[in-house]
């Protein structure tokens, strides 16, 4: 019910219709109340004046019956009066208050009249009115007439009920009209409300209020219809903006989607590079470890272990190239590989490379030829080193894949020579396998060779096309490649050769006339058959390279002082100068080391004013370091490992630079042990030969078993070892870790100066787990191995001892 | 002089059978009374007065019925604002006239002085006289009042009739019609009306 009217009362027509209810009948109410009093004002006026005037006619009538006292007369008078309706009583005074004549109404005579002055009074329910009886100016007599207001009263509240009904009936049809007419105002506001209801419910804001009138609704309907359109503007402009917003997210997402698959595209190629790494790398160390087991087992023959030593040599060069190519590559992607331009000869060039190969092409019975065709620049602006690099690739490629009996032709020729591009044809043209279009598709990809099967076959880390490829295109060139299955592969590579107008162009150039250029193989360069002197002062801290460098240098007739570290080269450097004579030729320096680095000492001696040559020493082999040792001072720079060869040229090189052949080589044979400064070097006896007949598996022999000069310095570390052994057991007892730790580090060094690469690896393992807390458990496994393996270098020495 | 009336009428009600000395006195108290009161109740022609302040002149002829009670009652009063002065007259006596002409002059000599009235009051004349008097001064704007019974078929316009201690008043329509004396209808409603219409 209070719901209803509720709802009810919310509508607008209601409550209008309310208001109107309530000041029309309160308007109506007031103007009937006041018509209602003044109407009873009227009346009683009215009643008063008929009153006032009957009473004179009878007074007047009545004063010739005062005068002649004639009684009846004015009895009949005062009857006439008393017979109006209202008057109930009329009585005539004398002047001396006497009654004279008196008349009523029925059942009214109990009320008897008094006199009183002239006027009207009011008296309950009667109205009184007292008139004089005038003859002649005199007044003679008062005549009093009362009047019953009951009827007036009647007609008084009979016209109140009246004025009621007409009120009630004014109300209702005031009411009726309003309820009729109530639909100027509800119908804009229900309009507006439909219009805005339905705005709500479905947010279509193209809707638009009816205007119904002209009046204030009419504007709120316009003012309401312009918000909408305003809305209506604004959630398109929103919509739109969204849309834009939601485009350009996906757009966003699609290129970072892009961008992700490429990183992992590019990080599958690292992981995949990795793993060809690995497999590449795995290959030749298989063999190298392989072989040099072999070398190992006392019961080869001296062909065997020289075939061993070969193939281990071959293989560690392979690894090394395999190292090289990774470089490059790296350097490559890195876009840190750099190209330089230089004037080069080209035939002492192409000569240099072909020599190289010579001799893998005729050990593989495979013809190797040369052919100019044309005119040949004699010079050409390039980067000899890098098309030493090329062409090599490209020759050993062909090489390896044509079958014996095949051959391999290199046709070099000159394109557009008088153009300003001119270009330099290199085509290798091999009778190989050849290959098939798909494999074409792949040639140039780092880690692709024709299938892995190929891989295995002809090996290689399928890296050399690529960085081929790369160099081709820094040099400004390009390297095309045709070939089908069975029919041979040509691999056509143009060059620029930069301008050629100063340059002499060569016509009808054969390769024979180049041939003395063919450098003697390989083997035999590293023949030791020079012998050179000078003191040498060696900064190395690796046990293992102070021994092989120090060997290889006294071999090859220097005079060799070690010291483990810059601090001390520098001590020594300057030390030892009897008579203004320099104690040392030359140092080398490793440029990594503990105290004081390689970098330190060169800078200091430089700033000290030693003016020898320095030769750097590093296991670096990245772009910029051999920038950063010249710049550290050094003179020059090479990689470990070591080249023997090309260390002991290098050395001798820079003596000879800065000295002049002091003294030219003598007998070295002779002066070699005589001028070895260090006493170790005069210890050294003839090695006993060991007996390589009665094998023992369990025998741990030193890498240097066979080299006589090291024999009592390995015999040394072997009887150090128990002490050694215990120490670190005793650690381990009293689980003094930073102690074991010490004891491993320094067994981990010795091992390996003394030709112990096993050893060193278990005494790295037992530092490292000794230094990490989590590997505890590992430990006393790790140094039983450790003890085994002390153990089994042992024997060596017992044997040793029984065989002596 | 209200008050004085009444109570002329309360004394003289209860003197009705014996007719003493104070019982006259009492009647024609009253009859002063009445005349004074039909003075009032009747208009007369304007021209009938010199001017405004020309005062009512009464003439009593005939016998002095009422005497010094007419004086008495009308001393100082005033009728629609004029004095009024009384006059008594007698009829010329033909026996004191030697010659007919000399009587009929007295006689109309008379009867111009009745016309000049504007009350007469007639009382003890004999019928000759009396329609001699009514014939005299019909045409003239006189209140022609009988006193006594005998006048009411004379043509005298009202007439005071004594019955048992009250005094009736006797009204001739005709009369009173023919008169250029116009007498209050309200007057004529408390007379006994005689006559023909």
């Amino acid at each position: 019910m209070l719901c209803l009217f509720n709802k009810i009362y919310s509508r607008v027509s209601i409550k209008l219709l309310l208001l109107l209810l309530i000041t029309s009948g309160f308007a109506v109410a007031v103007v009937a109340a006041t018509l209602a009093i003044a109407n009873g004002n009227t009346l009683r006026d009215v009643e008063r004046e008929s009153v006032r005037s009957q009473a004179s006619i009878v007074a007047m009538d009545a004063a010739a019956a005062v005068s002649f006292q004639d009684t009846a007369a004015c009895d009949d008078t005062l009857i006439a009066l008393v017979a109006q309706p209202n008057i109930t009583g009329a009585t005539v005074f004398l002047t001396d208050g006497a009654p004279f004549s008196r008349q009523h109404t029925d059942g009214r005579s109990a009320d008897k009249l008094y006199y009183f002055e002239t006027g009207t009074r009011i008296e309950a329910s009667q109205m009184l009115h007292s008139e004089p009886v005038v003859q002649d100016g005199d007044v003679i007599g008062q005549l009093i007439v009362r009047v019953d207001l009951a009827t007036l009263s009647n007609r008084l509240r009979s016209n109140t009920v009246l004025a009621g009904l007409v009120s009630i009936v004014a109300i209702a049809l005031t009411t009726l009209i309003a309820w009729r007419l109530r639909g100027v105002i509800e119908k804009p506001i229900s309009e507006l409300v439909s219009v805005a209801d339905h705005v709500y419910n479905t947010k279509d804001y193209t809707v638009r209020a009816k205007k119904i009138s002209n009046d204030e609704f009419g504007k709120l309907t316009t003012q309401f219809n312009a918000m909408l359109a305003r809305i209506e503007t604004h959630d398109a402009k929103l919509q739109e903006a969204n849309d834009t917003l939601e485009q350009r997210v996906h757009e966003r997402t699609a290129e970072l989607e892009v961008e992700r698959d490429r990183a992992e595209t590019a990080n599958r190629a690292k992981s995949q590079f990795l793993a060809n790494m690995s497999h590449e790398i795995r290959t030749p160390m298989t063999a190298i470890i392989g072989f040099s087991d072999l070398l190992i087992d006392p019961d080869q023959s001296a062909s065997e272990r020289l075939d061993a030593v070969q193939t281990v040599r071959r293989n560690g060069q392979h690894l090394l190239s395999i190292i090289n190519d990774i470089l490059d590559i790296s350097k490559i992607e890195a876009g840190m590989m750099t190209v330089e331009k230089i004037q080069a000869d080209l035939i002492p060039l192409i000569a240099d490379i072909t020599s190289l190969s010579r001799a893998k092409a005729a050990e593989r019975q495979i013809d190797l030829a040369v052919d100019y065709r044309g005119q040949i620049p004699q010079q050409i602006q390039t980067d000899p080193t890098r098309v030493r690099q090329m062409v090599m690739n490209l020759i050993n490629n062909a090489i390896k894949f044509t079958d014996p009996g095949g051959s391999v032709r290199l046709v070099i020729s000159l394109e557009k020579a008088t153009s300003n591009d001119p270009l330099l044809h290199i085509d290798i043209i091999d009778t190989g396998i050849g290959m098939t279009p798909d494999q074409l598709s792949k040639l140039f990809k780092p880690f692709t060779q024709a299938d892995e099967t190929m891989t295995r076959r002809f090996g290689g880390t399928g890296l050399g096309l690529a960085i081929t490829r790369h160099l081709t295109e820094m040099l400004g060139g390009s390297i095309d490649v045709t070939s089908s299955p069975g029919q041979g592969s040509t691999f056509a590579l143009r060059l620029p050769t930069g301008p050629l107008e100063d340059v002499t162009l060569l016509s009808s150039v054969r390769e024979s006339d180049y041939g003395h250029l063919m450098v003697p193989p390989e083997h035999a360069r590293t023949q030791e058959t020079t012998r050179y002197a000078g003191r040498v002062l060696l900064a190395e801290d690796g046990p293992d390279n102070q021994r092989l460098i120090r060997h290889v240098l006294a071999k090859a007739g220097y005079d060799v002082v070690v010291v483990e570290n810059g601090k001390l080269a520098t001590e020594h450097a300057w030390r030892d100068q009897p008579g203004g004579q320099p104690a040392f030729d030359i140092i080398l320096m490793d440029m990594q080391m503990p105290v004081m680095d390689g970098y330190t000492a060169v800078s200091k001696l430089r700033q000290t004013g030693y003016k020898l040559p320095i030769i750097a020493l590093t296991a670096h082999a990245m772009a910029g370091d051999r920038e950063r040792c010249i710049n550290a001072g050094c003179d020059e720079y090479t990689t470990k490992p070591i080249d023997r060869a090309k260390l002991t040229g290098m050395i001798q090189e820079f003596i000879t630079k800065f000295e002049g052949p002091i003294d030219p080589p003598p007998d070295a044979q002779s002066h070699a042990p005589e001028a070895a400064p260090q006493p170790v070097e005069k210890q050294l006896g003839t090695p006993k030969p060991t007996d390589l007949s009665t094998p023992n598996e369990r025998v741990l022999l030193s890498e240097f078993a066979d080299d006589p000069t090291m024999a009592e310095l390995v015999e040394m570390f072997l009887s150090e070892l128990p002490e050694r052994i215990v120490n670190i057991e005793r650690a381990l007892r009293e689980e003094d870790l930073h102690r074991l730790a010490t004891f491993a580090h320094q067994l981990k060094g010795a091992a390996g100066g003394y030709g112990y690469p096993d050893i060193t690896e278990l005494a790295r393992a037992v530092e490292a787990d000794a230094r990490d807390e989590n590997e505890i458990m590992k430990l006393s496994e790790g140094i039983g191995e450790l003890k085994e393996l002390c153990e089994r270098a042992r024997l060596a020495l017992t044997k040793e001892a029984a065989q002596s | 002089m209200s008050i004085c009336l009444a109570l002329v009428v309360i004394t003289a009600t209860p003197a009705l059978s014996s007719r003493s000395k104070d019982e006259a006195e009492k009647i024609a108290k009253l009859k002063a009374a009445f005349l004074l009161n039909f003075m009032k109740f009747s208009e007369w022609p304007e021209d009938s007065f010199k001017d405004d302040d020309s005062p009512i002149l009464l003439t009593v002829y005939g016998a002095d019925t009422i005497g010094t009670a007419l004086d008495q009652t009308l001393a100082d009063r005033a009728v629609h604002g004029r004095t009024i002065v009384i006059h008594r007259v007698l009829p010329p006596v033909r026996n004191r006239y030697k010659k007919s002409e000399e009587y009929r002059a007295a006689l109309s000599a008379t009867m111009d002085r009745l016309r000049q009235s504007h009350v007469v009051l007639l009382a003890g004349l004999g019928e000759e006289s009396t329609q001699h008097l009514i014939n005299s001064v019909a045409d003239a704007p006189v209140l022609l009042v009988g006193d006594g019974k005998q006048y009411i078929n004379n043509q005298t316009m009202l007439d005071l009739v004594e019955d048992e201690g009250r005094i009736r008043i006797y009204a001739n329509r005709k009369a009173l019609e023919e008169s250029q004396v116009k007498v209050s209808s309200r007057l004529l409603k408390l007379a006994v009306l005689v006559g023909e219409k």
